[in-house]
């Protein structure tokens, strides 16, 4: 399995870094265009959450991205270093009391583009599946 | 990389989107909606056809300002999205809070 480690500390700014790495794995590995755009907006959204909500945007902690590629599957893990969240107990963005929330979409949208979510180390840890 | 340029076209304001719209850009989409809005804007058209993705932070960023462009009439349009940007719209039920237009014209239709 082939597979390509990254490490960013936890600024806004890095989300860029993350972007081009992702454009650079789709022209290695040849990834196409519908799975190319949901894996950029989930994975992207997936470290944001790791920078804002994980790391608490602590420049001195780092969120690392690792892409893992299988006969059939690319995975990416996101891991930052912060304490962790209760992801069983997620709002529903799409319900009528948090529709107009500016917030909170997160997850959600990163639920309905990738194949598989799980989450690990008490939700430090989240691999992203997405089948090809 | 996310380029927006405020375009005015026969009294309407446009906003012309290119790139992406994520976490640490979605401030400068802000931005250029609120200098709009303080400019008093009345209709505000969002030109998406060079959009090739939106996080839930650009997402929130138009969310933040429907309740305020409601009270005061402004009109917001979006249009031109690209199919796969559109889906991020459907999935999260935004497509019927927002005014989503397919063209340019249909968005123009609007505010005749």
């Amino acid at each position: 399995m082939k597979s390509i480690k990254i490490s960013i500390p936890s600024l806004m700014d890095n989300i860029k870094i993350i972007e081009s790495f992702i454009d650079n794995a789709k022209e290695k590995y040849t990834i196409n265009e519908d799975i190319y755009g949901n894996i950029m907006i989930s994975v992207t959204e997936c470290v944001t959450n790791a920078i804002i909500h994980g790391n608490n945007m602590d420049s001195k902690k780092q969120v690392e991205l690792e892409l893992a590629l299988g006969e059939n599957d690319i995975k990416f893990t996101i891991t930052d270093q912060g304490k962790g969240f209760d992801y069983e107990n997620l709002n529903d963005p799409t319900s009528p009391e948090n529709l107009e929330k500016p917030g909170g979409r997160g997850i959600y949208i990163i639920k309905h583009l990738t194949d598989e979510v799980k989450f690990e180390d008490e939700g430090r840890k989240t691999i992203l599946t997405f089948y090809m | 990389m996310l380029e927006i340029k405020n375009i005015k076209e026969n009294n309407h304001d446009i906003l012309l989107l290119e790139g992406e719209v994520d976490a640490s850009n979605s401030v400068e989409l802000d931005s250029s909606i609120q200098q709009l809005s303080e400019e008093g804007a009345t209709v505000i058209l969002v030109d998406a056809s060079g959009l090739e993705y939106i996080s839930s932070a650009g997402l929130g960023v138009f969310m933040s300002y429907l309740e305020d462009f409601q009270e005061r009439n402004v009109k917001m349009i979006i249009f031109g999205l690209k199919e796969k940007v559109h889906q991020v719209f459907v999935i999260l039920g935004l497509d019927k809070l927002m005014n989503i237009k397919k063209s340019k014209e249909e968005a123009l239709e609007e505010v005749k």
